[in-house]
């Protein structure tokens, strides 16, 4: 893929990713089609980096509900686990929902003391589009529940 | 007398098979119910917004049978275009802090007398601007975003007719997925029903 502007679909090519464009397209996270939308910083910033990156939206209930999209690097030996979805190669994106005993939003930056939250149907309330960038030596992503982000 | 003493002991024994199945069988007929909760949100500034909306999509995202009924100012919750806004007139448990700067700024608490609040135009607009910026610093979800949870979880969203007429809407100025317009009379035998009833 050379840094097509719309690609959909869940086959991606097995291509590095060209960073001289962003990336937009489609993904499929928990069987509902999220659109992605990734910058051509973090497009470059994929292809150095070394492991694969993971990029997990968070929807957090507690007194509010808060969103964040979580970046940790896969070092493993295999894939990533079935819930998460190959976006691009290096790049892998999931979600879930959690919910805290405590409801300190200092920690919102931090790690509060999370637990998965049962949610019966967790399908529906999968985002409907997620965005990734990366500036100033981290990444930024950032995700949303209506139609147009 | 034979009669009797059988009847009693047939008594008895029934009580005591009862005593013995009944906690059971109705603990299963408990566990096998689906929680409800019902809502009548009657508020429509932003800060009043945000209960109805969490509670509503938290308690969907549990599996519970959720019914919200929007009546007077909480109609405005279901417009298309939602207005909501806030006015720390009036509202002293209202932080008036700035959601940016250092830390040190964003710390600040700074007083604002009734009258500048009240003499100033456009204050609120400006209040509402910092509540949505300070909401949104902490990955706060919006209430545009809430309520498209709601109803992708299946939240059952009903209007009060009445305020609809009293306040003079038409029904193509809210959002197409509300279920029914109706009245009180509707709505409390499902909040009577309901394991949760919350007025907000």
């Amino acid at each position: 893929m050379h840094g097509h502007p719309h690609q959909a679909g869940l086959a991606l090519p097995d291509t590095v990713a060209s960073h001289k464009s962003a990336y937009s397209g489609h993904i499929k996270v928990l069987g509902k089609p999220v659109r992605i939308h990734i910058t051509r910083a973090a497009l470059r910033a994929l292809s150095r980096h070394g492991h694969p990156v993971i990029a997990e939206m968070e929807l957090y209930f507690s007194c509010l509900i808060r969103k964040q999209v979580l970046f940790s690097e896969f070092t493993g030996p295999a894939a990533p686990s079935e819930d998460c979805t190959r976006v691009l190669p290096g790049l892998y994106a999931s979600f879930r929902a959690v919910t805290t005993k405590h409801c300190r939003i200092i920690d919102t930056d931090g790690k509060p003391p999370v637990e998965a939250m049962p949610i019966r149907e967790p399908r529906r309330f999968v985002p409907d589009w997620l965005r990734i960038d990366f500036r100033r030596g981290k990444w930024k992503g950032e995700y949303g529940f209506s139609r147009n982000p | 007398m034979n009669t009797e003493a059988t009847n009693t002991d047939m008594d008895k024994w029934l009580s005591d098979k009862l005593d013995e199945m009944l906690p059971a069988k109705l603990q299963e007929i408990e566990d096998a119910k689906t929680p409800s909760m019902a809502i009548i949100a009657t508020k429509g500034t932003l800060d009043w917004a945000y209960p109805p909306f969490i509670l509503a999509s938290t308690a969907a995202a549990l599996g519970w049978d959720t019914s919200v009924f929007f009546t007077f100012y909480g109609l405005l919750l279901l417009k298309k275009e939602l207005p909501c806004e806030v006015s720390p007139l009036g509202n002293p448990a209202m932080p008036m802090k700035m959601p940016f700067g250092p830390q040190w700024f964003q710390n600040i608490n700074w007083p604002m007398p009734n009258l500048i609040m009240a003499a100033i135009p456009g204050f609120e607009k400006v209040a509402t601007g910092l509540m949505k910026k300070t909401f949104k610093n902490k990955g706060v979800a919006t209430i545009e975003e809430l309520r498209s949870l709601c109803l992708e979880a299946d939240v059952k969203m009903v209007a009060c007719q009445m305020t609809v007429d009293v306040f003079g809407f038409s029904r193509d100025e809210f959002i197409p997925e509300v279920s029914d317009y109706v009245g009180a009379t509707y709505f409390l035998p499902v909040a009577q029903k309901s394991d949760v009833c919350l007025f907000i």
